[in-house]
């Protein structure tokens, strides 16, 4: 989504790190019972934040046994990993031709995909979205193709009544993000009144002229945004979109 | 010709005999409009810097295999005129030519026909191909054993060597290179991940030629009966039933510190053979301090490799590791230097310790305070992709940080802090042989695209130890190191691999030990203790070589926790306690730097010409408050120039630093 040659500049580092803060608040981070077998015999098993745990010398891996492990030992996840079939796995995720094919975040879903599609040998249970930091690639792409236009402005505000907490301006040309700012990007005058319907609509109205693109703007109280950030983003998408 | 050298502990010593302290910053030449080049440098000297730093990307002056554009139609390429203007602006120039520069670029500063080689790029353990899975675009991790990524570097190297031959110091401003760029497998650090490309398996086999000398040696060691080196495959993963299938294993961990030094041997002497030579030659490994880094063995003289640093970008509530850094890197480099340190962050992808301005106002001074003598702040300029600078892209100054480098600088200048000692009359070793042990042992390596906790690897099957490594050598090093902060002692850190000129001198030594310990270790610690040191080990005294065959400079031990060796003396601590640690350490005569300090606070001593400084600094959000034994005017960081009152306040997150009155 992101074009390898995208511009970021006026960038404001503490707006970044409230992103980065609220991100890892964000995370799933669900506690994973981790059980790594060489074709049935158990090598090892760990409870993540609790440490080792026993599942036995051996197991036969199904989703049956994940379902019964995760109850077993009170854990959101199980990962019933086959040496032998994690290694199969890297192997076609990591295709170079692919790499060269594709951008990061395509090749990003594509390595998720196939973690989750690899059979008894490599087995998450349940799936889930998202197996690292900030990539929520298909909720995001899909809010950028429901909600957005393949080339346009998107501004997200979030403010306290006196201040930006954070922010980002992102300029999408032809479907991919190839400008990114915080509002630093803007003049100081226009950033007056965080919370004010005028500014939110100026601002929108400075981008559109700035770009030459039609502008989309999300302006919210950083209560609203954590919440939604703790809630790991349901709902976000949902909010009112301004349009310039 | 030597045009500019290292002065051990200081800086760089010129053509002109002057010691300059090496305090740079880095501003990214083509990725600002050359008008601006001027005055960008004009507020870099504004700030105090006397040195500015920039990679040379390969990839951005390549314009098609071997032709290169340096400025002849893109003025933001005109390498040479940046040169000219940094020697015009009266500062010394770094440059770090790679081949390998990261620098935030997409193909990490490679040209894109390279990182898609398969000839080149490097293949992991598992089989698969290594490719570095980053957004906005995923490539390949190269080998450095490719004969090929070599050829074609020579042809970037061809193309960049007139240009910097002729404007190496005195001629010019470029007083330092740096050799390729975090090399260090491109963060992947475990044992069993990189590299396994066929080129890669050749240079193995080559190192377990030269380190076991002959075939029966090698079957020796490992208890095989291989009748050609080529016959031997290394370890995927960690396959051992017992103590003897260890030498194996640790062999694959030995080859692959070896292959970053001998990649670095082979790009520093491609250098040399074009005539840029005379000028120290340096490299950043990005942050760990265990194998495949291996600090302490790439300064040796047989790299090339003059000064070896360690990068760091952290918050500043990671305080310990900071310190903890600061001080391997005085205890072990002949110039403790951070080739990297975060001024700002980058901002693709964004990084859980971004750093912000409160962090950059305690962690710079928090490193000085623990020893470093050198640093680079990575960036005075912001750019594409990152933030956070004294400089924005455009020259606008962001006045808050800038104030803050031009104060800190105005320090370091004034009281000639490059010059000053670190009290460290106790040197902790961590040991280098359980930490490689420790790595080797993994059953399966977590993986960037598929996280596993670190935990889950350790095999099981590794009770011919009396304790268990993975829970046992943090423990010990995680205590040791907070006892020694909490307890303001005088100290400074190295490793097990430390030579012998790097032991000599201290009062007492600490390592923590285990059963294996290098038989070349355990002769330099003896020597030691035999010419009158204190040495501590524990919780066991060694008994096995690098092998695993019984061995020990310490029989002494074997009935008694404590003995004298020649004039000096060896006490084993079996078990963490800190009273009985207390009594052994002021039985050495390693007393706080001050006494009656409360143990929140971390307070250092800095002696020079019969001068005290005193760095005490508050790592917490309370402030703290305490009175001082000894009559202070503080220097920096509360209120300049202002004799002490009895009561010391420390505002939280607070460095400041103090003269002692006689």
């Amino acid at each position: 989504m992101i074009h390898p040659d995208a511009v970021f500049e006026h960038v404001d580092i503490n707006q970044a790190r409230r992103f980065v803060d609220l991100s890892a608040i964000a995370q799933p981070d669900p506690q994973v019972l981790y059980v790594l077998h060489d074709k049935g015999k158990v090598l090892r098993a760990w409870v993540s934040k609790k440490g080792k745990t026993s599942v036995g010398a051996s197991i036969k891996p199904s989703v049956e046994l994940a379902e019964e492990l995760r109850k077993k030992h009170q854990v959101e996840e199980v990962q019933l990993i086959d040496r032998g079939s994690y290694h199969e796995y890297l192997k076609k995720a990591l295709d170079l031709k692919e790499a060269q094919k594709l951008t990061g975040y395509e090749f990003k879903e594509r390595s998720k995909k196939l973690k989750t599609s690899q059979g008894d040998g490599f087995l998450i249970h349940p799936p889930r979205e998202n197996y690292e930091y900030y990539h929520y690639v298909d909720r995001t792409r899909q809010f950028v193709a429901k909600r957005l236009k393949p080339d346009c402005v998107f501004l997200l505000g979030v403010h306290t009544p006196k201040e930006w907490w954070t922010s980002v301006v992102l300029v999408f040309t032809g479907g991919q993000v190839t400008y990114l700012s915080t509002f630093e990007y803007f003049p100081v005058e226009k950033l007056a009144g965080p919370d004010s319907g005028k500014t939110h609509e100026e601002l929108l109205k400075t981008a559109a002229q700035a770009f030459n693109k039609p502008a989309f703007g999300m302006f919210l109280p950083q209560e609203a945004f954590e919440k939604f950030g703790k809630n790991q983003w349901r709902g976000l998408g949902e909010t009112l979109l301004l349009h310039s | 010709m030597t045009r500019v050298s290292v002065k051990e502990k200081r800086g760089l010593s010129l053509a002109n005999g002057q010691v300059e302290p090496w305090i740079s910053g880095t501003f990214h030449y083509w990725r600002s409009d050359p008008q601006l080049w001027p005055d960008i440098l004009s507020n870099i000297k504004a700030m105090g810097f006397e040195m500015v730093e920039t990679y040379i990307p390969w990839g951005i002056h390549e314009i098609e295999r071997g032709k290169f554009e340096f400025g002849e139609k893109e003025p933001r390429k005109n390498l040479e005129k940046f040169i000219q203007l940094v020697g015009q602006a009266g500062l010394k120039l770094i440059v770090r030519p790679g081949p390998h520069i990261n620098a935030e670029l997409t193909y990490f500063g490679y040209p894109p026909r390279i990182v898609y080689d398969p000839e080149i790029v490097a293949q992991e353990g598992s089989g698969a191909v290594s490719v570095h899975d980053a957004a906005p675009k995923a490539f390949g991790n190269l080998g450095y054993a490719s004969r090929k990524l070599y050829e074609e570097t020579a042809l970037w190297f061809d193309a960049l060597a007139p240009i910097l031959k002729r404007n190496l110091h005195p001629d010019g401003p470029i007083v330092a290179l740096q050799v390729d760029n975090e090399t260090g497998y491109y963060f992947r650090t475990g044992a069993y991940l990189l590299d396994y490309n066929p080129e890669s398996l050749r240079w193995y086999r080559t190192y377990l030629e030269k380190r076991h000398g002959t075939l029966k040696a090698l079957n020796d060691c490992y208890g095989t009966s291989y009748k050609s080196f080529s016959e031997i495959a290394p370890p995927h993963f960690f396959a051992g039933e017992s103590l003897k299938d260890l030498p194996y294993h640790l062999d694959w961990s030995r080859y692959k510190e070896w292959q970053i030094n001998e990649c670095l041997r082979i790009i520093g002497n491609m250098w040399k053979e074009r005539g840029v030579d005379g000028i120290p030659f340096f490299q950043n490994l990005y942050g760990p301090m265990d194998s495949p880094y291996n600090t302490n063995d790439l300064e040796q003289d047989a790299y090339g490799i003059d000064v070896v640093g360690l990068d760091d970008y952290q918050r500043k509530e990671i305080f310990r590791g900071t310190s903890r850094k600061a001080s391997y890197l005085s205890g072990t480099s002949k110039l403790p230097f951070i080739p990297e340190f975060g001024s700002g962050c980058w901002s693709l992808p964004l990084w859980e310790n971004t750093m912000v301005l409160e962090d950059q106002h305690f962690t710079t001074p928090l490193l000085f305070m623990f020893g470093l003598k050198a640093v680079n702040y990575y960036m005075l300029v912001e750019r594409d992709r990152w933030m956070g600078s004294p400089l924005t892209a455009h020259n606008k100054i962001r006045h808050s940080y800038f104030d803050f480098y031009r104060h800190w600088n105005s320090f370091l200048k004034k009281y000639k802090f490059h010059e000053w000692d670190l009290q460290s009359d106790l040197l902790v070793l961590a040991n280098y042989d359980a930490e490689r042990i420790l790595k080797a042992l993994k059953v399966v390596e977590g993986h960037p695209i598929h996280f596993l906790p670190d935990e889950l690897g350790f095999a099981e099957a590794h009770s011919f130890f009396k304790y268990r490594l993975d829970e046992e050598l943090p423990r010990w090093n995680t205590n040791q190191w907070a006892y020694a902060l909490k307890n303001h002692l005088p100290v400074h850190c190295s490793d097990t691999v430390a030579p012998y000129e790097k032991l000599k001198g201290h009062k007492a030594i600490w390592a923590v030990s285990f059963e294996v310990m290098a038989k070349a270790a355990q002769q330099n610690l003896r020597r030691y203790a035999e010419e009158g040191g204190t040495l501590f080990f524990g919780p066991l005294a060694p008994s096995l070589d690098e092998d695993m065959r019984p061995f020990t400079c310490f029989a002494e031990l074997e009935n008694s926790n404590e003995a004298k060796i020649g004039k000096g003396k060896v006490i084993l601590l079996p078990e963490w306690g800190e009273a009985a640690v207390e009594k052994a350490l002021s039985g050495a005569g390693i007393h706080p730097v001050m006494e009656g300090l409360p143990s929140e606070i971390l307070c250092t001593r800095f002696t020079h010409e019969g001068k005290e400084l005193y760095f005490f600094a508050n790592p917490g959000g309370q402030a703290l408050s305490f009175k001082p034994r000894r009559k202070l005017t503080p220097l920096y960081g509360i209120g300049e120039g202002k004799v002490a009152h009895e009561q010391l306040n420390l505002q939280p997150w607070s460095v400041t630093v103090w003269e002692a009155h006689p």
